[in-house]
């Protein structure tokens, strides 16, 4: 399986699953704009396509590398939540670390976001310059330069 | 106090009827006993002066026995005592008081006693004895003795009995007033005053009655049954406050609910447009966007913005629920109109669009721009949820059934239309959620989430309902119920549906 993030060495491959096509362009074009390799998806089935063969056999696969380096995700969708991955894989090694986005910034959301391992939830609206340190933040951390 | 008089005036006439009884049996019986005395002391007369007179007449003859008598008559003033003949009546005066027939136990020698009248006509005691015969006449001694004094003894006797029991009866009638009035008459009258301030709802003022008689005890039961009353209606007002209170916060809870609801989905709604607008203007302000690409971004923030005046306006339109105009119609029009108006988008989703129902006429009294805002709503639902290729029904028909609000009223006839798609369905976890406002499964920009909520509220004040059945993955059937109404309708050129340019508002929320 060929990744066009991992040909380019940049600063990180990054997963943005929004089904609001206006936001959805506006997160990746500020996330190119700072040097990121941007994957898009508009709905949680997408979501889950993207995530492939890993979601099958999380166990047998979690010492492959990750095709990607963080997602980004909205919480509400059309098929999956953003919070529904975040519970179905965070459980597993391997898997990328989330960003959540949420219109509905209720504790509940928050409490379960973290309790399932999410790096932050922002609620919208949210300052831009906020995501993008805190996408800096989370990858400077992440051994994915090596690739 | 009548009762009182009533009490007393009984009381005292038996105490007089009581006297009366008992004066009248003392008359009768000091009566006897006077005639017993009297009788006993003139034969006790009798007997000693008859046997002086039988000797003296022996002696010495009959005039000297009238003088005898004579004396003894001026010893015995009470009595008087004559010497009479009984038999041949001859030429002497001496004829007894009494008729002679009356006196022939005398003539055959025995002592006879009896009341008679005198030659006066006064009632007197007679003691006849006889004396001596000679030859065909008998010397008889008469005593007779007046009863007169003793009839004005038992008069006087009578008169104080009645002068007892007048003073007697001045006494009770005054007792009767007087006390009557301070044991009777004012605790009643306290005790009347106090049942009209209780049935005036005046419980608190106590009824002062004291002692130990039952109209103390009266008051005494009067007050303490007051101060339960008093109690027991306190205790009644204090649950009625706490249940309007509870009332009153169960509905604060949830105003406090909707109003929850509505601000996470008015921060859902308007959350990502600002988000976008606010990036957007920065970029450009910034001069991160390439001068090119400028124009672009500003279409997008006044695109952004207008979709947050949509949802504005349609969250106004919530709020301010329009008052309803009524007009009487054919309900089968309002299906009709909608479904021709919604069949090009129907159309270009690929999904068939058709009307079921008979020819009847459905008559209705609805606000025909409201009533095709609802039927709109739940017919685009039908084809946002239909896939491509799939079938929406709409059905139209009436039935007879209660009041969805009130399940207790008589059942009267309803137009129903359902619209019924093969679609996604309703998760059975979203299906209490259905009327809420803002909640919604659609895909963004699909709907806010306020649609069905509106139109829901629409049916109520129209006196319907809409209810619905769903199965995930087969689909669901949204019902609408209208109040039928009976007779032709109105002429009112208004009330027909050409002309008429309300189907703007129906849109799709």
């Amino acid at each position: 399986m060929i990744n066009p993030g991992r040909e380019r060495d940049d600063r990180g491959r990054v997963l943005v699953a929004e089904d609001d096509v206006e936001m959805r362009r506006l997160l990746a074009q500020s996330l190119r704009k700072d040097g990121y390799d941007v994957t898009e998806c508009g709905d949680g089935f997408r979501l889950l396509d993207k995530l492939g063969d890993r979601l099958l056999a999380p166990e047998v696969l979690k010492h492959e590398p990750a095709d990607y380096d963080l997602i980004i995700s909205d919480i509400r969708m059309p098929g999956v939540t953003g919070l529904s991955v975040l519970e179905g894989t965070q459980m597993f090694e391997g898997f990328p670390p989330m960003i959540l986005i949420t219109a509905f910034g209720d504790e509940e959301t928050h409490a379960r976001a973290e309790q399932f391992g999410a790096v932050a939830v922002f609620d919208k609206p949210f300052e831009f310059e906020d995501l993008l340190a805190k996408v800096h933040e989370v990858l400077a951390a992440t051994p994915h330069a090596k690739h | 106090m009548r009762l009182a008089l009533k009490l007393i005036s009984v009381t005292v006439l038996g105490i007089a009827l009581v006297l009366a009884i008992d004066t009248f049996a003392s008359v009768r019986r000091d009566i006897t006993l006077f005639n017993a005395d009297a009788r006993h002391d003139s034969q006790v007369l009798g007997s000693a002066v008859s046997t002086m007179l039988r000797d003296v007449v022996r002696g010495g003859g009959q005039a000297r026995a009238l003088e005898l008598l004579r004396e003894v008559n001026a010893a015995q003033p009470s009595v008087e005592l004559r010497w009479v003949w009984l038999g041949e009546p001859g030429e002497d005066p001496s004829q007894p008081q009494v008729s002679s027939k009356e006196l022939e136990p005398v003539l055959k020698g025995e002592n006879t006693l009896l009341t008679a009248k005198n030659h006066s006509g006064q009632e007197c005691l007679f003691n006849y004895l006889p004396i001596a015969r000679e030859g065909q006449r008998l010397g008889v001694l008469e005593i007779s003795e007046p009863l007169t004094h003793l009839e004005a003894e038992h008069r006087a006797f009578i008169l104080r009995e009645a002068l007892v029991m007048a003073g007697l009866i001045a006494f009770s009638g005054l007792a009767a007033v007087v006390l009557g009035a301070v044991w009777v008459g004012w605790p009643l009258s306290r005790l009347i005053e106090k049942v009209r301030c209780v049935g005036r709802g005046d419980l608190a003022s106590p009824l002062r009655i004291r002692g130990r008689h039952e109209f103390g005890e009266l008051a005494l039961a009067i007050n303490t049954m007051c101060g339960q009353l008093a109690e027991s209606h306190e205790k009644v007002e204090r649950e009625h406050a706490a249940r309007i209170r509870t009332l009153q916060q169960l509905r604060h809870a949830d105003r406090l609910t909707t109003v929850g609801s509505l601000a996470s989905g008015i921060a859902h709604e308007l959350g990502t447009p600002l988000n976008v607008i606010s990036a957007r203007a920065k970029l450009i302000a910034e001069g991160e966007v390439p001068q090119d690409e400028i124009p672009e971004n500003a279409r997008t923030i006044r695109a952004q913005a207008q979709r947050m005046t949509t949802i504005i306006r349609q969250l106004l339109d919530f709020a301010r629920r329009r008052p309803l105009t009524k007009t009487q119609v054919d309900f089968r029009e309002v299906a009709d109109h909608v479904v021709d108006l919604l069949s090009p988008l129907a159309r270009k989703r690929g999904v068939t669009l058709s009307l079921d129902g008979g020819a009847e006429r459905l008559s209705t009294r609805i606000d025909l721009g409201q009533m095709e805002q609802v039927v709109t709503n739940l017919v685009v639902n039908a084809i946002q949820a239909s896939p491509p290729g799939g079938a929406v029904v709409v059905a139209l028909g009436h039935e007879r059934a209660r009041p969805r609000a009130d399940p207790t009223a008589a059942a009267t006839d309803y137009v129903r239309l359902s619209v019924e798609d093969h679609g996604t369905g309703i998760a059975a976890e979203d299906q209490p959620r259905v009327f809420e406002p803002f909640f919604t499964t659609k895909d963004i920009g699909e709907g806010t989430g306020l649609g069905l909520s509106i139109a829901h509220g629409i049916a109520q004040e129209h006196g319907g309902w809409i209810e619905f059945e769903s199965e995930p993955e087969r689909g669901s059937r949204f019902s609408l119920g209208l109040p039928m109404v009976e007779g032709a309708l109105a002429d009112d050129p208004s009330t027909g549906f050409q002309g008429n340019d309300n189907h703007e508002r129906g849109g799709v929320r």
